[in-house]
């Protein structure tokens, strides 16, 4: 097996991920592992895009797959996500040196009054390993700072996420705040109680019932 | 009354929601729950007062979410103070009636973060394990001097968590320590593959919870209602203890034309599934998110029939 093809079986291999934290476990044995057969894998002069999208994303795209699939389950996938992060940081080098450019850009937040950031932190993480580059606003995040943020950055996409029934109105104030604001932005929305029909009600470009469809949302709102 | 005399004379019906029960008072965006027990203690003494009206035995104190992290941020009241508040409104409530108070504790919201610690070796997992003990213990501890008949730690999803909130409580306490988790319903193929949302299995949490201390155990709120009565019967058949189920009113939906949250399950169908879950040895029931006093009362009468 190749380098590459080492790394994408480290980060699918989602269950060992989630015995290392079981036992006393040697400290991050699965980052380390992503560490040195990043090196090597670069070392032997494989390119970083080749690297991340054969190895990285293509085993994150396994981890969101056996999620749908109730094969895995929620802590599984952050560590997965979390092997992933250490990866993209080794190799921001080599992609600012390769010139390779985010496949576009995302703000993301939990909406006004909604604390829970666990759904959308996720998120977050599967877009960053799929090339996108995220600006992470937080948790009760108001329709202002959301206007504001994107006024000021060049974003493409918008993702606003809630927990609570209680705080989906919050979703179509930022929404309309927005669209009142006359930016050309898509946005997409998110969360436990959320639905295809309400996004459709409030005039979202899209909705994404787990984090892996939120990643191909996404990509298909830029294209 | 204590509850183990309850448990011994039969079924224990306790409350339905609270937290639906608060959505419509003016509790400021992003602010705990708790801060009811001091923004408005009357309305909080008429929600008790209305379970009690319609038969709960046992009634659950205001404090879900009055633990250190969650009011991390907002300085103005702090934890004893909340639960100790929480305990004497429900005290205030019963006075006069045979009504138990139990002690309610709901999720830390650090799981994401104690998740990565337990990644991290030994030293720095041990300490976010001792961390998060404190949390409950300081919530445990506030809620006994006040007062209560049990605490009941409800809705948490990762196990290891509730572990240590449980043990958390039993080392802490004399008094009889109750532990819930949500669970998810399981796939068509594997109907009795029961685990939490963070994909705990069964007999983990049953054999985890008992041997960390808790004295009664079950399942609350979750993606799971219609299978409540398969879950309580599984549960069943792996211990002898005390078995607790809090059932919510379904899967929340936001009215869009009114902007009013609505949950599927009336009243007649929450009786129904209760009877069930009852039937197949839930010791104590009641009612998790959604619920009102009407579901309660609907639970009474088919428990009573």
């Amino acid at each position: 097996m190749t380098n590459v093809e080492q790394l994408k079986k480290t980060i699918s291999d989602a269950d060992k991920i989630g015995e290392e934290i079981k036992g006393e476990g040697a400290k991050g044995a699965t980052q380390r592992k992503v560490e040195s057969l990043i090196t090597a894998a670069l070392k032997e002069g494989t390119p970083a895009e080749i690297v991340i999208n054969d190895g990285l994303i293509a085993g994150m795209d396994v981890v969101g797959d056996r999620f749908k699939k109730n094969e895995v389950y929620i802590p599984e996938v952050l560590l997965a996500a979390r092997a992933m992060k250490v990866g993209m940081d080794i190799l921001q080098p080599e992609i600012i040196k390769a010139g390779i450019k985010p496949i576009g850009k995302c703000l993301m937040g939990t909406v006004q009054g909604d604390l829970h950031d666990i759904g959308k932190n996720l998120v977050a993480m599967m877009l960053k390993g799929s090339g996108f580059e995220v600006i992470d606003l937080g948790v009760d995040v108001g329709p202002d700072k959301f206007v504001e943020q994107v006024k000021t950055q060049d974003v493409q996409v918008v993702g606003m996420s809630t927990l609570l029934t209680t705080t989906m109105p919050a979703i179509e104030k930022a929404l309309k705040a927005i669209k009142d604001a006359g930016v050309l932005v898509k946005i997409m929305i998110g969360g436990a109680p959320v639905t295809q029909d309400y996004a459709g009600q409030i005039g979202a470009d899209g909705y994404a019932a787990d984090a892996a469809s939120a990643v191909d949302l996404a990509k298909s709102l830029i294209s | 009354m204590e509850l183990k005399k309850a448990l011994n004379s039969g079924i224990v019906l306790c409350d339905g929601a609270m937290g639906t029960q608060l959505i419509n008072t003016n509790l400021p965006s992003g602010m705990p729950t708790a801060y009811c027990n001091v923004i408005c203690p009357d309305r909080i003494l008429s929600i008790h007062k209305q379970y009690i009206g319609v038969g709960s035995q046992a009634i659950l104190t205001n404090t879900f979410d009055a633990n250190r992290l969650k009011l991390k941020g907002h300085k103005e009241y702090d934890v004893k103070e909340l639960n100790r508040i929480g305990v004497k409104l429900a005290r205030q409530a019963s006075a006069g009636t045979d009504v138990m108070v139990f002690g309610d504790i709901g999720p830390s919201g650090s799981e994401e973060s104690f998740l990565y610690s337990l990644q991290e070796g030994k030293i720095i997992a041990d300490k976010a394990k001792q961390d998060l003990y404190d949390v409950y213990k300081e919530q445990v501890i506030a809620l006994t001097e006040t007062g209560v008949e049990a605490i009941l730690i409800e809705t948490i999803s990762y196990l290891q968590e509730a572990i240590i909130a449980t043990k958390a409580a039993a080392e802490n306490t004399e008094i009889p320590v109750i532990c819930t988790m949500a669970f998810r319903t399981p796939p068509d193929s594997r109907p009795n593959d029961f685990k939490t949302l963070w994909g705990d299995t069964l007999p983990d949490v049953v054999h985890g919870l008992i041997k960390a201390g808790a004295t009664g155990i079950g399942a609350n709120c979750g993606d799971v209602v219609e299978a409540m009565p398969r879950l309580a019967q599984q549960m069943r058949n792996m211990t002898h203890l005390p078995l607790v189920f809090q059932v919510n009113a379904g899967r929340a939906e936001l009215d869009v034309q009114t902007n009013q949250t609505v949950h599927p399950l009336g009243p007649v169908e929450f009786g129904q599934i209760i009877s069930e879950v009852a039937a197949e040895g839930a010791s104590m029931v009641g009612g998790c998110c959604g619920t009102t006093p009407d579901h309660i009362e609907a639970a009474r009468r088919c428990l009573d029939c």
